[in-house]
């Protein structure tokens, strides 16, 4: 009808415009290249250093596996998921010490959520439990302390191995963005432990975002 | 009509409900770390060799000296000696024996008998061979006359059942094992060894002795514990 009686409908208009550019943060955390030393000993001494020296009985490799590579470092930052201990011919009062670096390879604060534990012996198809005995926050050493044992399906009275987990991490377990935090892990064969035996443990350590920490139980 | 307050209230909800239904997970920022340990226990078996069987030497003494065989020839005394309870280290599948069985019929004093036989370690840890304890007893028929005490080169009958060696008790078998223990035997390894024996005057006609010698190996670290 307008069209046809040839009058204009219309306003006046004028727009704003806001352009905006979000640069989303990166959420990595992971242990640092390079940053594995082990140290392997018998009753507290290497293996090497006895007499006669006997090298060769028990062998420990640690391999990481699943890299991952910061986009916001500058040069790019490489962090690795996995860590991958394979112990061969163990026996007790064996002993192994991993030191190795933790990174927030990320631009974004992440929080420790939890760690998980699974362990299964492999020859007899059992599920691996633990005892947390020990753990507290040094703030002398700066570190929370992680001092207990893995047992088998015969109970809490047969040990396989020791443990003793030293994290340098601060009291909030909040990780920074482009800060390392050194952490070292110790394993100690028990006597009852079983012969030919395989053990398999996995730990998983998680974080979270640090804002979300809160909702989700976060530690 | 729908108000424009209503819509906008139940805007999140079918939000939630559509990115559901198109499978987009709502969620934190999350990272995790896992450490995986592998541990191959090893295994600790010492054996009696399944190769080489344990041997009986019999040898007489002249001025001080071994000769091989019985006084003048003769076969009077008889020694047999055998492996019982076999053994296959699960690790290793290697196999060996637990029990030396030691057979003497007919001794006499001045009897002298070796008995040599070789020890294998089948498992994959080291071994020290820490020591060895010898027991015994001696008897009549079935009955049981008293223990054999043994004071690191002879048994002795305790007869006055105390269990140690005093006054009263008397020396029968003079009994020594070759003995540069404690050492190590590393896996695969053997190593041979011996165990004399020789009967003493003291000895009684008739009577059996039954004599229990037991090699303790222990994993290599831990020797010094034991």
């Amino acid at each position: 009808m307008l069209l046809i009686l040839g009058v204009a409908y219309a306003h006046w208009t004028d727009t704003v415009v806001i352009n905006t550019t979000v640069k989303m943060g990166e959420f990595i955390v992971g242990i640092l290249d390079g940053s594995v030393i082990m140290e392997e000993t018998t009753n507290g001494v290497p293996e090497e250093e006895f007499s006669p020296p006997k090298p060769w009985v028990c062998n420990a490799t640690v391999m990481l596996c699943n890299s991952e590579t910061s986009e916001h470092h500058v040069p790019p930052q490489t962090v690795w998921k996995k860590m991958i201990i394979t112990i061969d011919n163990a026996y007790p009062q064996w002993d192994l010490h991993i030191n190795f670096t933790i990174k927030n390879a990320g631009t974004i604060p992440a929080k420790l959520m939890g760690i998980t534990f699974s362990g299964k012996d492999v020859k007899d198809d059992a599920n691996l439990n633990y005892v947390l005995e020990e753990s507290y926050y040094d703030t002398g050493l700066g570190a929370y302390i992680f001092k207990g044992y893995v047992y088998d399906e015969r109970g809490r009275k047969y040990p396989i191995l020791n443990f003793r987990i030293e994290a340098y991490v601060p009291e909030d377990v909040q990780l920074e963005p482009c800060t390392e935090y050194p952490v070292s892990v110790d394993l100690d064969i028990k006597q009852t432990a079983e012969e030919c035996h395989t053990y398999k443990l996995t730990l998983t350590i998680d974080f979270i975002q640090w804002n979300k920490a809160g909702e989700v139980g976060g530690a | 009509m729908v108000s424009r307050s209503k819509l906008l209230g139940i805007t999140p909800l079918m939000l939630v409900v559509m990115l559901s239904i198109v499978g987009v997970a709502y969620s934190h920022w999350m990272d995790s770390i896992t450490i995986e340990a592998t541990v191959n226990m090893g295994s600790l078996t010492l054996a009696f060799d399944s190769y080489e069987p344990p041997a009986c030497l019999e040898y007489h003494e002249v001025d001080g000296e071994l000769f091989p065989g019985e006084c003048e020839g003769k076969d009077v005394g008889k020694c047999e000696a055998w492996y019982e309870d076999s053994v296959t280290d699960d690790h290793t599948g290697k196999s060996g024996y637990k029990t030396l069985v030691i057979n003497i019929t007919n001794a006499y004093p001045q009897y002298i008998v070796h008995v040599v036989f070789v020890v294998h370690n089948i498992g994959t840890i080291p071994i020290d061979l820490a020591g060895f304890n010898i027991t015994g007893e001696k008897r009549k028929g079935d009955k049981k006359i008293c223990d054999l005490l043994w004071d690191g080169s002879g048994l002795w009958e305790d007869l006055n059942k105390n269990g140690v060696i005093d006054t009263g008790d008397k020396e029968v078998i003079n009994l020594s094992i070759t003995d540069n223990m404690p050492f190590q035997l590393d896996p695969c390894n053997k190593n041979k060894m011996e165990i004399d024996f020789e009967f003493k005057q003291e000895a009684e006609e008739c009577h059996t002795y039954i004599i229990v010698v037991t090699i303790y190996g222990v994993q290599w670290n831990k020797s010094l514990e034991v």
